[in-house]
């Protein structure tokens, strides 16, 4: 019997399971085990460490991370690059995520700056951030003057930054230097703009003003002011001036509804000066042109020609002067186009301070007949009164010229002479009321203002001048006259 | 092999079900394979076993002893298995049919190990394919597997005596299979020279 069963027990031990075959179905086993693992309840303690033991590897790593380590490192991720510098965003000097804001957002949003144009342009951005800061403390009165001073001291580095950015682009683009110089000037008026209102309005509160940065802004513009923008072209610019209008109608549009029928008509009004600006620089351009080709047949012509020409050079305006019209288009916009974009900057500034209405020729004309007719109220009021002095004879008279002289340049349309000479008659006239009103009957012993405006009465070369028919150039030079011999009598 | 399922009671239940694995499942791949003749089923039958076992687990069962349990679902499972084969062999109701209380010959322990004595154990194995089913179960049970003849009547539903029957026939079959085939090849032999 022994021998049967061993014989049968061996020759079934050659009955087994290959080592492949057997390891392949304990994997399908435990991996069955962890697909249907057991209930909650029946879980230990121990049974845990053991479903960690019997797992098979990849299975254990891998759930792992999914499950807490990614997780948690996303979530950390998340608030790290994402919601941090989003709440640093609205912070102030102070703050705790301030610095977040100004050497993380900020130092990214710089390196993402590629040329020395778009540097300017981010420099230029800061510094109006920084002020708007500094602007943010200053009405929560918490301005205090270290904080002031670190602001100032910001901004100085930012505006070197700008600076250093412009030196850099002269160098290989001075067209698009001289793009960008405008507009950093036009940023930094619009910033010192604000700050004066902002300054008047604390200093009257008597809070904590912010004079330091005023000044700041003040020496940048004063930096700024070096004059290196005559090397752009006129087509450079006018693409320029082209592109910020477009942008300030679109802004226009898309405000429409939220700001006030005032506001609207306001801007409306700068953006018609603007055009008309535009279209007196493309004028004055054009005929430049003209008078070139008529110079060259002029050359082949008689003398009859040749008159002829320089009739038509008379109120030629030459390139440069184009050129003036298109920049001073161009800041006007870029101005607007803060003023419209800035909640800050339209909270403290109105846009008169900001860009003052530039009066067409009809509306000039009409001020200009207001004024003269407040000049003759004047003078009859003063001429009115008894004892006339000397002096003031001699005023009226000259208020007299003045008036005559402001009628001639209204008719042959030199409304910058009439004005001049409108603005003379009416200082004049006010200086005399000041003085019959302090001192009636010494009016030798007159103030030392009123004197300057005597004297000029007293010139002895304009009153007596026989007036002939107001040429351009004579009408222009005239206003200055007055001026030029004022020192003698004392 | 690491220890019976008694002394492992602190284990975990997880660590108590693999540690069954490791000790029974080559024995249970072989009791298969011995029965169904067919490696990649009987590997297919020792899984679905496992899974059957670790279900009943999960179903808050507890379990003292894996190797009967353990044995009884793979032996339904292979049961299980030719039905679908099968449904019913002549074979099968035959044998069923057959079947007696048995005399008390048959009966004795010793008379089964005397006629065990007789046969050549590695031929028997070879021959063991050959018997119906009936006889195969009770003789691998006994003889692979090592069941005495009251585990073997717990597991497959019987009396122990008809186990003891079932052996001795089997036996006594395999025996007969043997001789026809020494006497087959002696013919063989003596036909060609």
């Amino acid at each position: 019997m022994k021998r049967f069963s061993q014989q049968f027990h061996t020759a079934a031990k050659r009955v087994t399971m290959t080592k492949a075959e057997s390891r392949d179905l304990r994997e399908r086993l435990t991996a069955y085990m962890e697909y249907h693992p057991l209930p909650e309840a029946m879980r230990t303690p121990q049974a845990k460490v053991a479903t960690g033991a019997l797992a098979s590897e990849p299975f254990w790593v891998v759930r792992f991370n999914t499950m807490r380590t990614r997780a948690l490192a996303s979530v950390a991720t998340l608030v790290v690059l994402i919601i941090v510098p989003f709440a640093a965003e609205q912070t102030v000097p102070g703050d705790v995520l301030y610095p977040v804001k100004v050497r993380f957002n900020e130092e990214i949003r710089s390196s993402l700056a590629l040329t020395p144009y778009q540097q300017v342009e981010w420099e230029t951005k800061r510094v109006e951030r920084r002020l708007a800061e500094a602007r943010l403390l200053a009405t929560e009165g918490k301005l205090t003057e270290a904080v002031e001073a670190e602001v100032a001291a910001a901004v100085k580095s930012h505006t070197d930054a700008a600076q250093a950015g412009l030196a850099e682009l002269r160098e290989s683009d001075s067209e698009e230097a001289a793009i960008a110089e405008l507009t950093f000037a036009s940023a930094l008026e619009v910033e010192s703009e604000v700050l004066e209102s902002e300054t008047a309005r604390h200093e009257a509160a008597g809070a904590s003003t912010t004079a330091t940065l005023a000044a700041t802004i003040a020496d940048a513009r004063a930096a700024v002011a070096s004059p290196a923008a005559t090397e752009v072209s006129f087509e450079r610019l006018l693409a320029q001036v082209e592109d910020e209008t477009t942008h300030a109608a679109e802004l226009l549009l898309s405000l429409r509804e939220d700001i006030s029928m005032q506001e609207r008509a306001d801007i409306d009004r700068r953006l018609a000066d603007i055009d008309r600006k535009i279209a007196l620089a493309l004028e004055s351009r054009e005929i430049e042109t003209v008078e070139s080709v008529e110079v060259v047949t002029s050359t082949s012509t008689d003398e009859t020609a040749t008159t002829t020409v320089e009739t038509i050079v008379a109120p030629v305006v030459d390139e440069a002067t184009a050129k003036q019209y298109l920049r001073e288009a161009l800041q006007a916009t870029q101005k607007l186009i803060r003023f419209m974009t800035d909640i800050d900057v339209k909270a403290n500034v109105s846009v008169e301070e900001l860009v003052p209405v530039t009066p067409t020729d009809d509306e000039r004309k009409d001020t200009l007949e207001l004024q003269l007719l407040q000049i003759e109220r004047q003078t009859g009021a003063i001429a009115s009164q008894e004892a006339l002095s000397e002096k003031t004879v001699f005023g009226l008279a000259q208020v007299d010229e003045l008036v005559e002289k402001v009628e001639r340049a209204l008719v042959v349309k030199e409304y910058a002479t009439a004005e001049s000479a409108a603005a003379d008659a009416l200082a004049l006239l006010a200086d005399m009321a000041r003085v019959s009103a302090e001192v009636p009957a010494t009016p030798s012993e007159s103030a030392t203002s009123t004197e300057a405006v005597v004297e000029e009465a007293e010139d002895p070369e304009s009153p007596t001048e026989p007036e002939p028919p107001a040429t351009s150039t004579n009408a222009v030079a005239e206003p200055d006259q007055p001026e030029e011999p004022a020192e003698p009598e004392v | 092999m690491s220890g019976t399922s008694k002394d492992n009671g602190a284990l975990s239940h997880e660590e108590r079900f693999l540690a069954a694995y490791d000790e029974y499942s080559d024995a249970l791949f072989r009791h298969a394979q011995l029965r169904v003749s067919d490696r990649e089923r009987a590997i297919d039958i020792v899984h679905d076993t496992f899974t059957k076992v670790w279900s009943y687990v999960r179903a808050g069962h507890e379990i003292e002893q894996f190797r009967p349990f353990l044995y009884k679902v793979l032996n339904n499972l292979i049961i299980d298995s030719y039905r679908k084969k099968r449904e019913s062999s002549l074979d099968a109701l035959f044998e069923k049919e057959g079947i007696d209380e048995g005399t008390f010959a048959e009966l004795s322990e010793s008379t089964v190990e005397s006629l065990a004595a007789t046969i050549d154990g590695k031929k028997a194995f070879a021959l063991l394919e050959k018997l119906p089913d009936e006889y195969r179960e009770v003789i691998i049970l006994r003889f692979v597997d090592g069941l005495g003849p009251k585990e073997i009547a717990l597991l497959i539903e019987e009396s122990e005596n008809t186990v003891s029957v079932r052996i001795h026939r089997g036996l006594a079959q395999l025996r007969k299979r043997i001789h026809a085939a020494e006497a087959a090849s002696e013919s063989k032999r003596s036909t060609k020279t």
